[in-house]
């Protein structure tokens, strides 16, 4: 029996950088949610649990850290692992450890599916 | 928003913007800043974002494109005025794509509204106004956008920037709606190519209208007000009458005691007569009290020292000992303004009393209209004097040799006040160089010719060529000494 592909929510809100990023992420074998904002993008964790978060930060409505507060507050998404990216490097974030991986964004895409490997334990 | 002093105007922070706009621009307005790609919106925006923001405020910046933030602010990181550290507690960028998409011109009014309340925001950005003109179905929906969002910008206390590529006139409606309407664009001449900005509307305060030259280096936009709109208002009266040493004894004789202090005296004369060392004589009496500064166009500070050097001037001492500053400008294109304002930072930076520039061809070469030269240099001129700058100006004239009928003086000569004559001539099978006064301010002066020679000591100054007629000829010839 085939396994089940890792499933990946991507919350972005710049068009460009969902769409691609999620398409690659798709070509690498993962079955990819996407959301363009932490509002939708927290509904959708609720309905459809997968098994990695990557959120951007800066985004309306909800932010990046917001949506991972939210996550966090979640008794039903506990253990849920998370990376955050973001241009702008959000010094207040990276202090305070919310998510469990940090990237830079423009990013390596090498780079950022090693992250997503690692946090999904492949 | 933290006020920024009389008349609580939006300070951009953009060099020479805030001259224009009379201080900046006023809160709560809606300001469409039209230009094509890479006219330089977007720097213009961030710089005005970091401005502000330096000054304790919160910035909102919405894009509709769909180009990424990271490599918008990858661009922005090589500018001197972009703070990383600000990003995202003070300026947040986030994308309307998906409210646009999915809610229309009303979805981005309610992000708008929601996100800077959120954030605090007294300055909002939209950029990629196109996309917005694009979405709807009819002007008049997008002219009910532009009036909700002028409604949002009074009751948030808020500045909003729209940014937009589209080519809209002023018979365009939204013209009439927002409070102010600035154009960023390129113009072409030949092979050279200039920036400039024009702000077509600005209610509510005066501007200085017409195309103002631009600049965009990694410190941002620079905005160059036309000289002659800005400077030169009022002229030092207290210094009329003083004489300050034009740096030879001979010609401060010829002068009637100097050149008078706050004056512009224009050295004329054909290449290779001694202009450069005349300016050199001049500034070399600069001091501690009065120092100098050197704004040339063809000769280097090395270049300029050994020439000194060889008339027995120690230039290169007097810019150790920070008597005097020689400024350079490189054989490149110049922006006229540009030029203008360097020269007068230069001196009210180091407090120059005593100016040469050497070339003044190369200031009118930098005019993308030429006739805008005799106001410019008028402005720059009134600007020096009431700076307290005695200034020389060396200009060079076609002619080696010919009658003086033939000069053309440029658009320079109407501005000096003090004119220095100097020819060559031809006596005896040799060329000898001759020296003398068309005009001296305020003052009778000596309008003899007299003979001039350079030396290793310098310049010297002979006395009056009285054996012979048709100097100012180019050709002259002996009269025998006439009988006593």
């Amino acid at each position: 029996m085939a396994t089940q592909p890792q499933h990946i929510l991507l919350v972005e809100d710049e068009p460009g950088t969902l769409n691609t990023t999620a398409m690659l992420l798709e070509m690498s074998g993962f079955r990819v949610s996407k959301a363009p904002n932490g509002r939708r993008g927290l509904d959708m964790l609720l309905s459809e649990r997968p098994d990695l978060l990557v959120t951007d930060y800066m985004m309306p409505h909800m932010d990046g850290l917001q949506l991972i507060a939210a996550v966090r507050a979640e008794p039903t998404l506990e253990g849920l692992p998370i990376l955050l990216m973001s241009a702008a490097l959000p010094a207040e974030a990276a202090r305070q450890q919310v998510a469990d991986g940090f990237i830079s964004k423009p990013f390596d895409y090498d780079e950022f599916e090693r992250r997503v490997r690692a946090l999904l334990g492949g | 928003m933290a006020p920024d002093g009389a008349g609580a105007r939006i300070t951009t922070g953009v060099p020479g913007l805030d001259t224009v706009l009379n201080g900046g621009l006023l809160p709560g307005g809606v300001y469409i800043v039209q230009g094509s790609p890479g006219a330089g919106k977007t720097i213009l925006a961030n710089q005005i974002c970091f401005h502000r923001v330096h000054r304790g405020e919160k910035v909102l910046y919405v894009t509709l494109l769909a180009e990424s933030h990271s490599r918008l602010m990858q661009h922005l990181s090589r500018m001197s005025f972009y703070d990383a550290d600000c990003i995202p507690s003070s300026v947040f960028y986030l994308s309307g794509y998906d409210d646009l998409e999915n809610e229309g011109l009303e979805g981005i009014l309610r992000l708008i509204n929601r996100e800077s309340q959120k954030r605090g925001a007294s300055l909002i950005v939209i950029d990629g106004v196109f996309v917005l003109e694009e979405t709807v179905h009819s002007e008049r929906e997008f002219r009910k956008f532009v009036n909700y969002l002028s409604t949002l910008a009074a009751l948030l206390k808020a500045t909003i920037l729209m940014l937009t590529n589209s080519k809209r006139t002023q018979a365009s409606p939204e013209y009439t709606m927002v409070d102010g309407w600035f154009e960023l664009a390129t113009s072409t001449e030949g092979y050279r190519s200039r920036r400039h900005v024009q702000v077509h509307k600005f209610r509510g305060s005066g501007f200085i209208a017409g195309l103002h030259n631009t600049e965009i280096s990694n410190d941002g936009m620079r905005v160059l007000p036309r000289l002659e709109m800005t400077e030169g208002i009022g002229a030092d009266e207290a210094e009329l009458g003083r004489r300050t040493t034009s740096g030879l004894e001979q010609l401060d004789g010829l002068l009637g005691g100097g050149v008078p202090v706050g004056s512009t005296t224009l050295v004329l004369g054909p290449t290779g007569i001694g202009k450069t060392s005349l300016g050199l004589h001049f500034i070399s009496r600069s001091s501690d009290e009065a120092p100098g500064l050197i704004f040339g166009f063809y000769e280097t500070q090395r270049r300029l020292e050994m020439r000194a050097k060889s008339i027995g001037i120690d230039l290169a001492g007097l810019t150790q000992q920070g008597r005097v500053e020689v400024l350079w400008q490189p054989p490149t294109e110049h922006v006229l303004d540009a030029l203008g304002y360097r020269l007068l930072e230069a001196v009210r930076r180091s407090g120059a009393k005593r100016v040469f520039v050497d070339g003044i061809g190369g200031i009118e070469q930098s005019a993308a209209y030429p006739q805008r030269i005799p106001s410019f240099l008028a402005a720059l001129t009134k600007e020096l004097r009431d700076e307290g700058v005695t200034s020389m100006y060396s200009a060079e004239v076609p002619q080696v040799l010919g009658h003086q009928s033939d000069l053309s003086f440029g658009r320079i000569s109407a501005v000096a006040e003090n004119i220095v004559l100097l020819r060559y001539v031809e006596l005896d099978s040799r060329l000898r160089r001759l020296i003398s006064l068309l005009k001296v301010r305020e003052s009778d002066f000596d309008a003899a010719i007299r003979e001039f020679e350079i030396t290793d000591q310098g310049v010297r100054v002979g006395q009056v060529f009285r054996h012979a007629e048709g100097l100012l000829t180019g050709h002259a010839h002996r009269q025998p000494p006439a009988d006593v």
